[in-house]
């Protein structure tokens, strides 16, 4: 769905009819491209939103702005002619072109069942009590969604008519349809369709029907063309018009909505609106034509959940909060200005007083007004009549500023003054009340009270003072409560009560904050109320008082009448509205200017409770109505979250509420929907995981800006007068995840890679160390074995008898022979516990062992160096290549007739190859085999290659694969 | 069969009242297809047997199938099991739909219209009211039409056994094509 608001300029035009007593209108102007729409549909969903069907599309409103509602920018914008709501939440939206469209979870899209869609104009949606849907058409009759299949009923199927003016559906779940030609009443039974069909033949007043509307008492209200409005009992089967509606002189019939049991509004084309109420037996109490609208043409009427109601009078929406409020601005042309007393008479008339006038408004039989003002001739009203009182007789009592009480004696035309001289306390009368035959006057000096005679005349005063037991000579209102106590608000000693000649005092003392009454009540639960200067309202229930102000839902304190009406609520006015108390609950609703009051400065206890429990307050600028209904509509505004944003682009409305730690800048559009009166409405949010406190607030729109990941529950809530403790709340819960370094996974991910890193090295360092440990067993073992080989006697005795024979032979040779014998000693010392020699220092001691061994062997031992240049970075085992020449000499034949060669030459760069020719000695040496393993093992532990051993019948080979020191010097040092 | 006889016979007969232009069209070889598309198992079957008339007159229209003309399964066990267990087609021999246009159409225009038709879908001997959407083309003196639907199964009181609900869709898609001329004396 896409919303925009621009081009459509909302017009609010207050109009104060004059004239006639009506209710307030507001009229609201939809507008495009600087032409107003026509408006022909009004509905309201049951998130309390209004939608107006136009003739340029589909328009939501919230009570603060019309959102055109439109599937893409290409989709024409044919006129909406019908608006429904299904069971599942489904708005069907039905097309002048026979277009139908399904607005679901705010996506708009067109309903194209297999069947097709009808070719003309959508006129009425109805949902029968098994929840299919139905639909009529001008021109193709009627259409019904059944089990995915769309069936038609028309002409063929004994339907009165193909063009079906609207749809209702009665209690025992047939649908009705007018026609040009009556009534059709269609329904399935055992899977056919039935149509039963009413007409003149009938007792149908008029075949045309333009509207049908079922009630709840079990009737259908039938809209006609020329005969107005009639019903049919479902119960007798008959055909009825309302009495006085017999002659009907508005016109066509366009809607017919019923507010209440005792009242419905009909909607005419030439006529505007027609309010009818009804009493007894359908019968018509007063029908009256809400003359303001002029010659409007109404299209549709509505009542919505607060019992407002809306109109669609052709291209403007009218807003009206219904029957509640009336005003009268104005008689004959005679402004109703700075009332100052209201009566209404038990005969009906409308007692006035301004401060020059006292005028007398009569309704007459035909709707009319009429205005007289009374005792021209004695220029009563110029004496500014603050307070009037009709007594159980008739008579009228008038109390004045300065002159006393007048008494006018309707039967006999007397008129009497009363002034101090006759006993009067004072003569600033300020209030008059009387129950029975008693009648009680509060002035300025105290009160009094006479009683009236069987001869219309009235016993002599008597007065009560500060002298004889009143606590405050000023006193501002008198009332007589249903117990026949006297109550008698003061200025500045607060509320007195008189019962059976004892005077009760209660003022701050008794825990009263203000001391000032103005006006006293009792509801009809024999409580009593009263009004005060600065600190609300109080009940008292004869025990304790109770306050009721600001806090508990009152919208100004500064509080002028407060009054009891019939249904147990409590009419409290005030300088800008009016308050309505439900004393059951204290639930409070309030009409201020979106109700039509403007600021209206009422006049102390200038109001007055009618034989129908109405009340008439009399203001500024003329008189107020109030009639509340029965039972008090729903007072509380509806929360209603219209669109989320993330860094203030729309929401994809189906998608889930998870976001990126990159969308972490949310905003929220809400609304709370109170028609009555929007400008009251405050909110409270609360976005928890963010902050725990409510916010109080009268925007409409939030933003929480760089919200950290984490989970979330945006709560929003309204109210009026901050009465929050019921009201209704919408939530939106969210999640905004953290980035994935920041989530668990990823935690986890890196705890096992940490983990397996760990032990890793761990192991490598276990294995490191294992290996450590062997090699210095190893070479434990080695140097063991080297030094075994090398103190073997054996060696020893051949070197010491080759030393004996050379000091015979050659002493220098023999002593550089013991030279190389001890440099070759010294050298194994030296290299045993060094892991690693280079070749040059290996070559070095293989040279003196051989120096020595070929002293013994002479010839029969050769040793070929084809190696070159003896490289110090290539390292080896100390001994290694010596133990390798002691093999080749401990395991081969070494004689003259046999020479032994030994080979040492390099096979690349980094091997080395001990070769000998094989000859093996007849009687084997006892071999371990430990010296090549030790090798071998060595090679390997300190990260070489193990040696490797070709042997073939002349030659036995050794490869070594020397290590290459990398550091050239070697640490091993 | 006796009813479309019936049917067209009086259709001939008010044609034959009135000479200057055909009212009637019909045909004898429209093509029906049917698809049922089932997870395990795709079935299409044909038959260009349908016959068919419109009376431009009244806007009204019959067609019909005998059903034992489909032709097309995947096996001949399947077509033995269509027209034995599921359409029975030896009790109820012909599938027809007949009823009227929703809209007017203007027939001497030549040109395609969109219409509705609102009759009755006759199928295994159960009669069901059915909006049918289809194409209405007129030309060269002909009516072609053209339309899809879908029947579902339980709607027409066929049973399924549900060892082979795998196999075959409860909801079987129907397309039919066929043109019609104007009936000659």
């Amino acid at each position: 769905m896409r919303k925009f608001i621009s081009g459509i300029a909302v017009i609010l035009l207050y109009s104060m009819f004059l004239q006639a007593q009506i209710p307030f209108l507001k009229e609201l102007d939809i507008t495009r491209d600087g032409s107003s729409l026509r408006i022909n549909k009004i509905y309201q969903d049951q998130q309390h939103y209004i939608w107006i069907g136009t003739s340029a599309g589909l328009y939501r409103y919230d009570g603060y702005n019309f959102q055109k509602i439109s599937g893409s920018d290409s989709t024409p914008n044919p006129a909406v002619t019908a608006i429904m709501r299904d069971r599942t939440g489904c708005l069907w939206i039905g097309y002048e072109d026979g277009t139908i469209m399904l607005l679901k979870h705010n996506l708009l899209s067109e309903y194209s069942p297999q069947e097709g869609t009808p070719k003309v104009a959508i006129t009425d949606f109805a949902s029968d009590s098994s929840g299919n849907i139905w639909f009529s058409t001008y021109g193709e009759g009627l259409y019904t969604l059944r089990n995915n299949l769309l069936y038609n009923f028309n002409i063929d199927d004994g339907l009165s008519d193909n063009s079906v003016y609207a749809l209702t559906v009665c209690k025992s779940g047939e649908v009705w349809c007018g026609t040009d030609v009556g009534l059709s009443i269609c329904s399935w039974k055992n899977d056919k369709k039935i149509v039963e069909r009413l007409s003149q033949a009938q007792g149908l007043p008029d075949n045309i029907v333009r509207t049908v509307q079922s009630g709840p008492t079990g009737v259908i209200w039938i809209g006609m063309q020329d005969k107005g409005v009639c019903y049919y009992d479902l119960v007798t089967r008959r055909f009825a018009i309302p009495s006085n509606l017999q002659q009907w002189n508005y016109g066509m019939v366009t809607r017919i909505c019923l507010l209440n049991p005792e009242e419905f509004w009909v909607g005419t084309e030439k006529s505007g609106i027609v309010d009818v109420e009804l009493f007894g037996n359908m019968r018509v109490r007063e029908c009256g034509r809400a003359s303001g609208l002029g010659a409007n043409r109404i299209n549709d009427i509505l009542q919505d959940a607060e019992g407002n109601i809306w109109m669609a009078a052709n291209n403007i929406l009218l807003f009206s909060t219904g029957e509640k409020l009336e005003f009268i601005h104005s008689v004959n042309d005679i402004p109703l200005n700075n009332i100052q007393a209201v009566l209404h008479r038990k005969n009906g008339e409308l007692w006035l007083s301004t401060p020059e006038k006292l005028y007398n408004v009569i309704l007459n039989s035909d709707g009319s007004r009429s205005i007289t003002s009374m005792f021209e001739k004695e220029r009563l009203g110029a004496l500014s009549i603050l307070c009037l009182y009709e007594d159980s007789s008739g008579n009228i009592w008038m109390g004045t500023f300065g002159k006393g009480v007048f008494y006018y004696e309707e039967k006999t035309g007397t008129l009497r003054n009363i002034r101090e001289d006759e006993g009067l306390a004072n003569d600033n009368v300020l209030s008059i009340a009387g129950k029975g035959r008693d009648v009680w006057f509060a002035t300025l000096g105290g009160v009094s009270r006479c009683s009236i005679t069987s001869d219309h005349s009235y016993s002599p005063l008597e007065t009560f003072t500060q002298e004889n037991g009143l606590k405050e000579n000023y006193v501002y209102d008198v009332f007589i409560d249903s117990k026949n106590r006297v109550w008698f608000g003061t200025d500045g000693k607060g509320i007195t009560k008189y019962d059976n000649g004892v005077f009760q005092n209660f003022c701050k003392d008794d825990g009263l904050k203000s001391d000032v009454i103005y006006s006293i009540t009792e509801d009809s639960h024999g409580i009593i109320w009263f009004s005060t200067l600065d600190a609300g309202i109080y009940s008292f229930d004869g025990k304790s008082f109770r306050n009721f102000s600001l806090g508990e839902g009152l919208s100004e304190i500064g509080i002028s009448s407060i009054k009891a009406d019939d249904h147990g609520n409590l009419i409290i006015v005030n300088d800008f509205g009016i308050d309505v108390m439900e004393t059951s609950t204290h639930k409070f609703l309030y009409y201020g200017a979106e109700s039509g009051i403007n600021r209206m400065d009422p006049n102390l206890n200038a109001s007055n409770k009618d034989g129908d429990g109405s009340i008439w307050i009399g203001t500024k600028s003329g008189i107020i109505k109030v009639r509340m209904p029965p039972t008090l509509p729903d007072s509380k505004p509806f929360t209603v979250l219209n669109g989320v944003q993330i860094f203030l682009n729309d929401m994809d409305e189906n998608q889930k509420p998870v976001f990126s730690y990159k969308q972490n800048h949310v905003s929220f559009d809400y609304a709370g929907l109170y028609f009555s009166s929007p400008e009251k409405v405050v909110y409270q949010y609360k976005l928890d995981g963010y902050n725990n406190d409510w916010i109080k607030t009268r925007d409409r729109f939030i933003t929480f800006p760089n919200l950290p990941p984490g989970t979330y529950n945006f709560q929003v809530r309204s109210a009026l007068n901050s009465q929050f403790r019921d009201a209704s709340m919408v939530s939106f819960p969210f999640t905004i995840e953290p980035p994935f370094w920041k989530q668990i996974w990823f935690y986890l991910l890196v705890f096992i890679v940490a983990v397996s890193i760990v032990s890793f090295v761990v192991k490598i360092r276990e294995k490191n160390l294992r290996r450590n440990e062997q090699r210095k067993k190893e070479q434990i073992e080695f140097q063991f074995e080297t030094l075994k080989s090398q103190i073997n006697p054996h060696f020893l005795f051949n070197s010491f008898n080759t030393l004996a024979a050379l000091i015979d032979e050659n002493q220098e040779v023999a002593i550089i022979y013991v030279d190389k014998l001890s440099d070759f000693y010294r050298s194994i010392l030296t290299y045993k516990d060094v892991d690693m020699i280079s070749l040059k220092e290996e070559w070095h001691l293989v040279t003196n062992y051989i120096y020595l061994l070929q002293h013994r062997h002479g010839e029969s031992l050769r040793l070929v160096d084809e190696v070159g240049e003896k490289r110090e970075d290539l390292m080896l085992p100390p001994l290694t290549l010596q133990m390798l020449v002691e093999n080749a000499v401990k395991h081969n034949v070494v004689s003259k007739a046999r020479p032994l060669t030994v080979r040492i030459f390099m096979k690349n760069e980094e091997t080395i190859v001990i070769e000998n020719n094989r000859q093996p000695k007849t009687q084997q040496v006892a071999s371990t085999g430990f010296g090549l393993r030790s090798i071998s093992d060595r090679f390997e532990i300190l990260g070489g290659k193990r040696i490797t051993i070709e042997q073939n019948a002349d030659h036995y080979q050794i490869e070594l694969t020397l290590i290459k020191n990398v550091l050239h010097e070697s640490s091993y040092y | 069969m006796k009813k479309i006889f019936f049917f067209v016979t009086i259709l001939t007969c008010l044609c034959k009242q009135t000479r200057e232009s055909p009212l009637v069209f019909s045909c004898s070889d429209g093509v029906a297809n049917f698809f049922s598309y089932a997870p395990l198992e795709i079935i299409k079957a044909s038959t260009n047997q349908v016959r068919g008339a419109i009376d431009i007159s009244t806007r009204t229209f019959f067609f019909a199938i005998s059903v034992n003309t489909f032709q097309g399964f995947n096996s001949g066990l399947q077509q033995e099991h269509f027209n034995e267990n599921y359409i029975e087609s030896d009790e109820f021999p012909e599938a027809t739909f007949k009823g009227k246009f929703i809209e007017e159409v203007d027939f001497s225009q030549e040109g395609s219209y969109e219409v509705r038709s609102k009759g009755i879908l006759e199928l295994h001997g159960v009669k069901r009211e059915r909006i049918i959407k289809g194409m209405l083309t007129v030309k060269d003196n002909t009516l072609g039409v053209s339309a899809q639907f879908t029947v579902l199964l339980e709607d027409h009181n066929i049973k399924v056994p549900r060892v082979v609900y795998q196999k075959i869709s409860p909801e079987i898609e129907v397309t039919l094509n066929a043109i019609l001329k104007p009936n000659s004396e």
